[in-house]
């Protein structure tokens, strides 16, 4: 689960006035003071966006060379403070893109960000070297104001303005094609298995690089991630930076032409084993496999974009506009496709199951995800049902609970025909709602003990109160909300 | 450097080593006890039971051949560990009792174990030894009809019940019923399923959910019929045992019997260590082997961040009654007296958190060390009442300024045992002098102390035993969380300032039914009940008056308490609609003033002429302390983002009913522009030279 995180904000036209308060008027230093109080007010909230915190510094920096040229000494507290400001700002930017295990140099990185190189070196002269003269320091502190309202406050408040560009990432299909060629020699002739090791070797080894460079631009193209709540984003955003790579691999992995043979014939395969032909298996195992060794979450990530594409439905990618141009065969559902797919969806569960913890995590992830589509009074087209249902029947043999389940949500799905409506129906429906239910609340929340009413838990009478202090209850007229939000009558209005 | 040698004539400075390490166990020449050898003695067996129970009742003569679980169950590899030796077969070693005598209407279950059985349970339960003795977490318990409280989730590592040999006869006045077959040196032990709803902090901080639930592994755990409570076969790779290493079973027995000779005062240990070195498991376990002899325990908490009672924040002194079986989330307590320093660090404020630890180490010696009031012994508890030991953990910090504090803490604290974790060497943890020159000149002592004082120095847990799925800000997040929604029991009308009595007051049940933001809230009229409102935290000077609400909204603050007598000059006072509030004031002074604990200030209106002067504050702080509650800090310390979210709406929802783009103060997924993150540092950059 991806957890949102905290902004100082209650909305964004909190930020908005802000970036008035400063932009608006250069020389509006009430409007500039106002600025400097809200965000020392934020910075006490929560932790400041980078961005909004160098802004701070620098006019705080500001304020002081203004309100204090006349007195003395002035000038070296304001340089100290101007040189600081830009100094924690250059370092602040150029920090988190620091991402491999070697230092790359800072003015490498600025150019990447578009930060004007004069401030790298003003960052080094301000560190090293004698402090910059004032006027240097002034002329620097306008123009990291200005870079950052386009490179910050721009982009935060027109969401859609202008995002970041990420260095175009290398395709990773032509690699997968060339894998696919290379096995197929190996696969008809064995033989040929140790003449051609090294260069399969070498495949699986560019495809572990391409994951790698994708994990990077994940990391530049800023808008992918959220933030993982707290210091520990470190690890979380390996972590979605990795997912993030993987569905692209598995999207490649996917297309017809890969783990999908192109021509219908190739498809077919025998009903049972539910799974896909020997000469798939043979072609993709190695990779696939590889591919779960080196990446843990590679089995989730690959089935949950399997399931994706099975419950896309053709008619709502029929509103992006440009669908138009792609060949007219995507628009139309292709069964054996689809089919095929779910082959694979079951050939991971029955492969990657047993290594792992996880196991029925994998099984109840398929089923949570699939049960939606299949559920009572949902219309989905007939094929689509029969292939998913087929999909959850193959994944979940074998596990007599979830089995059970499945077996009540396929015996909803088959339409019952129109009929009188008698008070026996009811008593079913009520039976089926409870074994759903039961089912439903042991995955979710814990059998026991899980919840209680709250009047149980809830503090003393009034009585006991000390003086200011009432509890609201359920006559006080008081409506949940989130936190941070002050619900009272006088607020409804 | 604090001296304190009035209520101690001894002149000359005595300090023991004992050097300890498993590598070494048998080695006695790797041990070098000076002057005064204390409890532990090389020529003993250390494989016996006697080593780890009471000195207090004359020991009946243990049968030689009788095993320590211990010892011999310490796993050298993780993977699959047996847990429970113990099978269970109804009606031959487990009983099922419905609806019985010893109980109000829960079903319970009596197992008979016999010796060298052991049984590891996952879920919260209670547990009374009806006959025979029983060891868990480092602790050897005698029949009684003592109930203890024992939480078993999967996030920490899991108490493994063993047959020990009985040791003390006990009194139980439960009697086993004539079905159940049992012999003359097996241990019965009545097991009941807890409800307290903890259970449901899983659903509000989803990193633990389903922390009490079985293994997913069905292979690894057997059903006792006993619902909500699952016995673990083996271990598998997220559910650990407790074990306890060789050494710190040796460090441990040390206390035991050492302050019998001794002029009465009772023992004061320090424990210290780097991070992750398991400081807190040894702490806990030591405030239980301590709990063996005497009835109350002390615990001064220097870990902000990882607090064992409270939910951090603040350095506290509690008092502990009842064995700890469970990990900090599963016992939130009411300190005797706390101070708020408002950060998960006293990075920012070093001397404000000294003076605070300082304040209650006072408070200690005057109040808790040999406490007035004794008149609560139960019938058949020989432990010591008149006196009462003290625990002090201290943070991990243990570089830099860290280094500085914690020994600044150690001098305040004037320990009579020290129990040192040997971090390794690249954490920074400087090696004392001491130990490497003591056991060579043990005349020679360079850092003389005025009291005696027993270095003891043990290993670190080995990383292994660490859990790895959750990390430390998840479990200080279900700390915080399961402090909000903790109940704690009604306190006496009379117990208005300290949470007194010499009482531990600890959260009985959990109310999860519903999120925080749906909980009804107290409304407080800030004129009338708080006199003022602090800042602390780096830059909270610069915060003026007008934004003051802005900055409370939401905030997590600290409900605190002035004595009157103690402020200087009189208390800036609450006038008209506004509250007071003056920039850069330091926090109350810790001599005259304690926390109660944490509150959220969930809604205040912004205007700075509000309709109405109030708030809306939800806290479990029990509403008789509430009335001494005068002043609210507000620091660092935050609300975890679990606790802002709606877990109703489920995964996609937003939060009360609104959706998710509109809750305020919340942001979900993309951050746009440069800089939108907030800073990430990062320590372990490579320059070129290293490559």
């Amino acid at each position: 689960m991806r957890l949102p995180r905290r902004a100082p904000w209650a909305h964004i036209g909190e930020l908005e006035q802000i970036c008035s308060w400063i932009y608006a008027d250069e020389e509006d230093l009430e409007a500039k003071t106002l600025a400097t109080n809200r965000l020392s007010a934020w910075k006490a909230v929560t932790a400041l966006p980078h961005a909004l915190e160098s802004t701070l510094a620098i006019l705080a920096a500001h304020l002081l060379d203004v309100t204090s040229q006349n007195t003395q000494h002035a000038a070296l507290a304001a340089r100290q403070a101007y040189a600081a400001a830009i100094i924690r700002m250059v370092n602040g930017l150029v920090d988190p893109l620091q991402v491999g295990a070697y230092a790359r140099s800072i003015a490498s990185i600025a150019t990447q960000l578009g930060l004007p190189p004069w401030l790298v070196e003003l960052r080094h002269a301000a560190t090293h070297e004698d402090l910059p003269s004032l006027e240097l320091l002034r002329e620097a502190a306008r123009e990291s104001l200005s870079w950052l309202l386009h490179n910050y406050f721009h982009p935060t408040l027109n969401s859609s303005a202008l995002a970041p560009t990420a260095p175009p990432l290398r395709p990773v299909v032509p690699l997968l094609k060339s894998y696919k060629l290379l096995m197929k020699i190996v696969t008809r002739d064995t033989s040929l298995h140790k003449h051609h090791q090294d260069e399969i070797a070498a495949i699986m080894r560019d495809v572990e690089r391409w994951i790698a460079e994708a994990k990077v631009s994940a990391d530049l193209a800023v808008e992918i991630l959220g933030w993982r709540s707290d210091e520990n984003s470190a690890i979380g955003q390996a972590d979605v930076k990795e997912k993030w790579a993987l569905e692209i691999l598995c999207d490649a992995l996917l297309e017809k032409g890969a783990i999908v043979p192109l021509s219908k014939k190739k498809r077919c395969a025998p009903a049972e084993p539910f799974l896909p032909t020997k000469a798939s298996l043979a072609l993709w195992t190695p990779l696939l496999m590889q591919l779960q060794m080196n990446h843990i979450t590679f089995p989730s990530v690959f089935t949950g974009r399997i399931i994706s594409i099975l419950l896309e439905d053709p008619a709502e990618s029929d509103v992006g506009a440009n669908v138009i141009d792609l060949d007219s065969g995507s628009l139309q559902r292709d069964a054996t496709y689809d089919e095929y797919l779910a082959r694979w969806a079951t050939w991971v569960v029955r492969t990657w199951v047993d290594e792992s913890d996880d196991e029925t995590d994998l099984r109840k992830n398929l089923i949570l995800q699939i049960a939606p589509a299949l559920a009572p009074g949902k219309n989905e087209p007939p094929q689509k049902t029969k292939t998913l249902t087929v999909l959850l029947q193959a994944a979940t043999s074998g596990f007599m609970d979830l089995a059970d389940t499945i077996e009540l949500l396929n015996s909803a799905t088959v339409s019952i025909p129109v009929q009188q409506w008698q008070t026996h129906d009811l008593a079913r429906m009520d039976e089926r709602l409870q074994t759903l239910m039961t089912y439903d609340i042991e995955m979710a929340e814990p059998c026991m003990g899980g919840s209680m009413p709250s009047e149980k838990g809830s503090m003393k009478s009034q009585a006991s109160l000390a003086p200011g202090w009432t509890l609201l209850d359920v006559h006080s007229n008081w409506k949940s909300c989130p936190i941070g939000v002050y619900y009272s009558k006088a607020c409804d209005v | 450097m604090v001296n304190a040698d009035f209520d101690s004539c001894a002149s000359s400075a005595e300090e023991s080593v004992v050097s300890v390490s498993s590598a070494q166990k048998p080695a006695p020449s790797s041990i070098s006890v000076t002057k005064r050898d204390r409890a532990w003695s090389p020529s003993r067996p250390v494989a016996d039971s006697s080593d780890e129970d009471t000195p207090g009742p004359p020991r009946v003569d243990d049968p030689p051949d009788s095993i320590n679980p211990f010892v011999p169950s310490i796993p050298t590899k993780i993977q699959h560990v047996t847990l429970s030796t113990f099978h269970p077969v109804p009606e031959r070693n487990v009983y099922h009792i419905p609806s019985s005598k010893y109980t109000a209407n829960e079903n319970a279950i009596i197992l008979v174990l016999h010796p060298g059985d052991s049984v590891a349970f996952i879920g919260a339960y209670t547990l009374c030894v009806l006959k025979g003795s029983l060891s868990l977490l480092g602790v050897t318990l005698s029949p009684s009809d003592q109930k203890h409280r024992v939480f078993a989730p999967r996030s920490s590592p899991l108490p493994v019940l063993s047959w020990v040999a009985a040791i003390h006869p006990g009194s139980c006045t439960y009697t086993i019923p004539s079905t159940i077959r049992h012999q003359e040196n097996s241990t019965a032990v009545l097991i009941q399923y807890l409800d307290t709803g903890i259970e449901g902090l899983g659903r509000i901080c989803r990193v633990f959910e389903n922390a009490f639930k079985p293994p997913r592994d069905p292979s690894a755990f057997n059903s006792v019929d006993l619902p909500g409570i699952s016995l673990v076969t083996h271990s598998t790779k997220e559910i650990h045992p407790f074990t306890l290493l060789h050494s710190w079973e040796t460090a441990l027995a040390s206390i035991a019997g050492t302050q019998d000779s001794d002029s009465g005062t009772p023992p004061i240990c320090l424990v210290k260590g780097p991070k992750k070195s398991g400081k807190s498991t040894l702490a806990r376990t030591l405030v239980n082997r301590l709990l063996e002899r005497y009835s109350r325990v002390a615990f001064l908490e220097c870990d902000l961040g990882q607090s064992e009672f409270t939910p951090g924040g603040m350095v506290a002194l509690s008092i502990v009654e009842s064995y700890i079986f469970g990990p900090p989330f599963t016992h939130p307590s009411l300190p005797y007296r706390a101070h708020y320093i408002g950060s998960t660090t006293p990075r920012a404020s070093p001397s404000h958190y000294l003076t605070s630890i300082q304040a209650l180490l006072e408070t200690y010696k005057f109040d808790l060390q040999t406490p007035i009031l004794v008149d609560d012994a139960l019938p058949g508890d020989e432990r010591i009442q008149d006196s009462v030991p003290l625990v002090v953990n201290t943070m991990g910090w243990t570089k830099g300024l860290g280094a500085d504090l914690n020994k600044r803490i150690e001098e305040f604290v004037e320990p009579s045992h020290v129990f040192e974790i040997d971090g390794p060497e690249d954490k920074g943890w400087p090696t004392p002098l001491q130990s490497q020159h003591l056991p060579q000149h043990p005349t020679f002592l360079p850092f003389a102390q005025a009291k005696a004082r027993t270095l003891l120095k043990i290993e670190p847990i080995p990383s292994e035993y660490t859990n790895t799925h959750q990390s430390a800000i998840d479990h200080r997040n279900l700390n915080i969380l399961s402090y909000f929604h903790a109940i704690f029991p009604e306190l006496p009308p009379s117990s208005t300032s300290s949470p007194s009595l010499l009482r531990q007051i600890t959260a009985s049940r959990w109310d999860t039914s519903l999120p925080l933001c749906a909980r009804y809230p107290y409304e407080v009229d800030y004129t009338k009940a708080f006199e003022s409102v602090f800042l602390t935290g780096p830059g909270y000077e610069d915060v003026v008056s007008y934004e003051l609400t802005r900055v409370l909204n939401g905030a997590v603050v600290g409900l605190v308490s002035c004595d009157p007598n103690g402020t200087t000059g009189p208390p800036p006072s609450s006038k008209g609609s506004q509250l007071a509030y003056t920039p850069s004031q330091p926090p109350p002074d810790p001599a005259f003033s304690t926390c109660h604990g944490l509150a959220l200030i969930r809604g205040i209106p912004f205007s700075s002429n509000p309709p109405s002067p109030h708030m809306h504050i939800l806290t479990p702080v029990p509403p008789v302390l509430l009335t001494s509650t005068r002043v609210l800090v507000k620091g660092e310390f935050e609300l975890p983002i679990w606790g802002m979210l709606d877990f109703r709406e489920g995964e996609e929802g937003g939060v009360a009913g609104i959706e998710r783009g509109l809750v305020p103060y919340l942001q979900w997924g993309k951050g746009e522009g440069v800089g939108s993150e907030k800073r990430r540092v990062r320590r372990n950059l490579m320059r070129k030279g290293q490559m």
